[in-house]
């Protein structure tokens, strides 16, 4: 869900292409191949994080909901924290992920239940598999055509046609929840701007749209995301990221008695 | 016989309306015992069969995600063929729940995969529609709902409907379906269920042909509890685990050597390294460097020369897998090498847990590995699954959920569970109503023969001159005593067989009543919006037997004071 890049990782990574481009005297489009493990090179979080999320889902038969929390991560172990702030029905309750253990807390029972990836945030279209790092790579490769051509094309986007690559790929595991995606990324930053995700039978199940990209320590996020199910018709989230910190995140926050002594 | 009859038309009000008394108890115990006879076949067979059974075996499987799939059907069916007598079917449950989306509306939906052999055509009717139409070929596959169902969110007979689930792996699916039929709405537990092609939905659920989500036997004996738990506890006993391990092909470069794959518990089961140190030891490498690992092997001193490995060393992991003529393949890093032991097969290698999760428990292998001769070090291994403790009833089955969704476990975990432990809440009701069916029998029992012995009584003491004259001409005290009892049985008798009559004649008239009770949870013991009455020969002739019985009982002690009479008393009596 936080998609982030480091500055200079990236600046690094673009001139290198570049100059590779450059001296193989070709100005061809990068691979998808290369686009993924770009990817996940500038996109792995090598600093612990804070951070606010505010998620506003829009349901034709259910009304409005507003889901405001608190994301914390730990980098040495991948750990993370999410402590819903909002609604009152949900205040209190936690997501803590160490190691392979992702458990669920309810402020209401004091109890804590072993979850899957796919248990829902709150009652969002976010889950707990999305708090994954999980390497890209590992998870999903170049779509090719019957000849073994990767699918990738140039193409422009939105209103303001910015430049971009459009590529398909296809989940290489079981285990995720959309096994092709469709993505359009920039072609000077690889910052991923929309994405398509389709289901096992190829349906068409949410379009993603990525905007607002700021830079902070040294990092591209997308301060605003929106969620748009395809299937539904009419349900939208809406994720707005704000207060950013890749400050040391202290040790206690990810353990279970600090969820519990929230809820006191 | 004769004279017991002429008394009876004699005294003619009197015994009509005892008759009366009769024929209504005896008609209120037919139906009541018909009612309850109905909820039990309701819940025995129309809904115990359809969700879980009457003996339900699950294998609650959590790798990545935590899933229920019996990964190897026929294993497990020829388990329940040799260990559960009296099988009338077993269901292979292929079901999913999710959200439908219709015209502008959604809502919640079981998927049911339904076989093209299934008692379901014979046992459903459709208000519309050809239930066969879900196996046609077409554009989109066909579904049958329930009515009401269909009415939330919009769709009609040949609409199409998306329905959103996932599958086993957690893959996102919104197939589309075709309405090839409605099913009359029954109740709101039943209209949840919309029934599509079993084919269709294993292959939607990512299921491979010999994998189901969990096996529901039927039996001809579901009402016998003591017989049925009997045959699950032997049907569990006969699911004990062997060792997870693989005859798999090891290779490096050219080298190639078979070996017997074995998963070593180094996360779930911290003891595991030091059992296992007892009987690994290590000339290069550590169970250290393996714990955790996804992708490291421990290999014997005997197989790693012949392979030319080294600590470090990329080897490839090779085997078949049980369903599929495609190899599971895997490059793995030697993280240690043991020395060889008496013990120790040659072909013995060891890895982490993490590895199995993601390929053994998905792709169960053709050749499992045999198991180990050393005792203490399988100790240290994966099983390919762990046996729950059965539970007792609903609350300890509850208990038992509730603790797996709290336990940090992954594997998979069988449990064989029979219809009294999953739903004994719903067993429990029954058996209330049939307490309080019994009760209301007592109690109408009284009720007839108070007013069996107070007729009785009244016509003894009208009779007195009667019987002192009968006595002094000859009649004996038994013969006094037969007339007297003989009356009150040929009435019962006549009562009871109108009783039966007025009782048919009552249950026709409440079951053609409709009763719409859709939001009601009470509408799961109604059929078609109307009661229930399931009337059994067994019950009809006992309670018969019973009131004639207790008739002659009561009338032959009652009898016993008049044949007692001295004659000159009786025929001084006056009223």
């Amino acid at each position: 869900m936080y998609h982030l890049r480091r500055t200079s990782a990236a600046k690094t990574a673009g001139l290198v292409f570049v100059l590779l481009l450059a001296a193989g005297g070709l100005w061809a489009s990068p691979s998808v191949q290369q686009i993924i493990d770009f990817i996940d090179s500038t996109y792995e979080l090598r600093s612990d994080m804070t951070a606010r999320a505010k998620i506003i889902t829009k349901d034709p038969e259910q009304g409005t909901k507003v889901i405001e929390s608190v994301l914390y991560r730990r980098d040495k172990d991948d750990a993370f924290l999410i402590v819903l702030a909002s609604p009152e029905t949900e205040r209190g309750n936690g997501y803590l992920r160490v190691g392979d253990n992702m458990w669920l807390y309810k402020r209401a029972t004091r109890t804590f239940t072993h979850i899957g990836r796919d248990e829902k945030i709150g009652g969002s279209n976010a889950t707990a598999g999305d708090m994954e790092s999980r390497k890209f790579r590992e998870l999903y490769k170049p779509s090719t055509d019957a000849s073994g051509k990767e699918l990738i094309s140039e193409a422009t986007l939105g209103g303001a046609k910015i430049p971009v690559y459009r590529f398909e790929v296809v989940a290489q595991v079981n285990d995720v929840k959309y096994p092709k995606l469709v993505m359009w990324v920039t072609r000077d930053k690889f910052l991923e701007l929309k994405r398509e995700s389709y289901s096992l039978s190829g349906t068409l199940m949410e379009t993603d749209l990525f905007g607002d990209y700021k830079e902070i320590e040294g990092r591209f996020v997308p301060l605003q995301q929106w969620f748009t199910d395809e299937v539904e018709k009419g349900k939208i989230s809406k994720l707005q990221i704000t207060g950013i910190s890749f400050s040391k995140v202290d040790d206690y926050k990810f353990d279970k008695s600090y969820l519990e002594s929230l809820s006191k | 016989m004769a004279i017991a009859s002429r008394n009876l038309v004699r005294q003619f009000r009197r015994n009509l309306l005892l008759g009366i008394t009769i024929a209504v108890g005896m008609a209120i115990l037919v139906v009541t015992a018909s009612f309850t006879s109905g909820l039990t076949d309701i819940l025995f067979n129309k809904v115990m069969v359809y969700m879980t059974g009457h003996i339900r075996v699950v294998r609650d499987e959590y790798t990545t995600r935590r899933s229920d799939v019996i990964r190897d059907k026929p294993r497990f069916i020829q388990a329940i063929r040799d260990n559960v007598p009296g099988i009338v079917r077993i269901d292979e449950d292929v079901s999913t729940f999710g959200r439908s989306v219709g015209n502008g509306k959604t809502g919640m939906v079981a998927l049911v995969g339904i076989q093209k052999d299934s008692d379901f055509y014979n046992e459903t009717q459709l208000e519309s529609g050809n239930p066969r139409d879900i196996f046609k070929p077409d554009v989109f596959p066909g579904i049958i709902m329930y009515k009401n169902a269909a009415k939330d969110i919009n769709v009609n007979l040949n609409d199409t409907v998306t329905i959103r689930f996932q599958s086993i792996y957690g893959q996102a699916q919104a197939p589309k379906f075709r309405v090839v039929g409605l099913i009359p709405s029954q109740n709101m537990f039943m209209d949840v269920a919309a029934f599509v092609d079993v084919d269709v939905l294993r292959g939607m659920l990512n299921l491979k042909p010999e994998e189901v989500l969990g096996l529901n036997v039927v039996t001809s004996y579901p009402a016998d509890s003591q017989k049925l738990i009997q045959v699950a506890n032997k049907l569990y006993a006969a699911l004990t685990p062997n060792l997870a391990g693989v005859k798999a092909e090891l290779s490096l470069g050219s080298a190639r050597a078979p070996a017997n794959v074995y998963a070593l518990k180094l996360d779930s089961a911290p003891q595991t390294a030091t059992v296992a140190a007892g009987s690994l030891h290590f000339l290069s490498g550590s169970l250290g460097a393996l714990a955790g690992s996804k992708d490291g092997i421990v290999l014997n001193e005997a197989m790693a020369r012949s392979l030319g490995a080294v600590v470090g060393s990329h080897v490839l992991y090779r085997y078949m897998p049980k369903f599929s003529a495609d190899p599971v393949q895997k490059e793995l890093v030697v993280k240690g090498i043991v020395k060889a032991a008496a013990s120790l097969p040659q072909e013995a290698a060891f890895a982490d847990e993490e590895l199995f999760y993601q390929t053994y428990f998905w792709n169960i292998p053709r050749e499992p590995a045999p198991a180990l001769a050393d005792a203490q070090l399988s100790k240290a291994l994966l099983l390919e699954w762990d046996l729950l403790e059965r539970s007792k009833n609903t609350d300890a089955q509850m208990k038992k959920e509730l603790r797996l969704g709290r336990e940090n476990w992954h594997g998979a975990k069988v449990d064989v569970q029979t219809m009294y432990e999953t739903a004994s809440l719903i067993i429990d009701f029954q058996r209330g109503l049939n307490l309080v069916s019994i009760i209301a029998v007592l109690v109408l029992f009284f009720v007839i023969l108070i007013g069996v012995v107070n007729t009785m009584r009244m016509s003894i003491r009208e009779r007195t001159r009667e019987i002192g004259t009968n006595r002094a001409i000859g009649m004996q005290r038994g013969d006094v005593r037969q007339v007297f009892v003989m009356e009150v049985v040929i009435l019962a008798f006549a009562a009871c067989a109108a009783g039966i009559l007025l009782a048919y004649g009552l249950m026709a008239l409440l079951s053609s009543i409709t009763i719409d009770l859709r939001d009601n949870p009470f509408s799961m013991f109604f059929v078609n919006k109307h009661l229930y009455f399931f009337p059994t020969a067994a019950s009809i002739i006992g309670n018969y037997v019973v009131i004639v019985i207790a008739a002659f009982l009561i009338s032959f002690l009652t009898a016993r004071r008049a044949a007692k009479l001295q004659v000159a008393d009786a025929l001084r009596h006056y009223e």
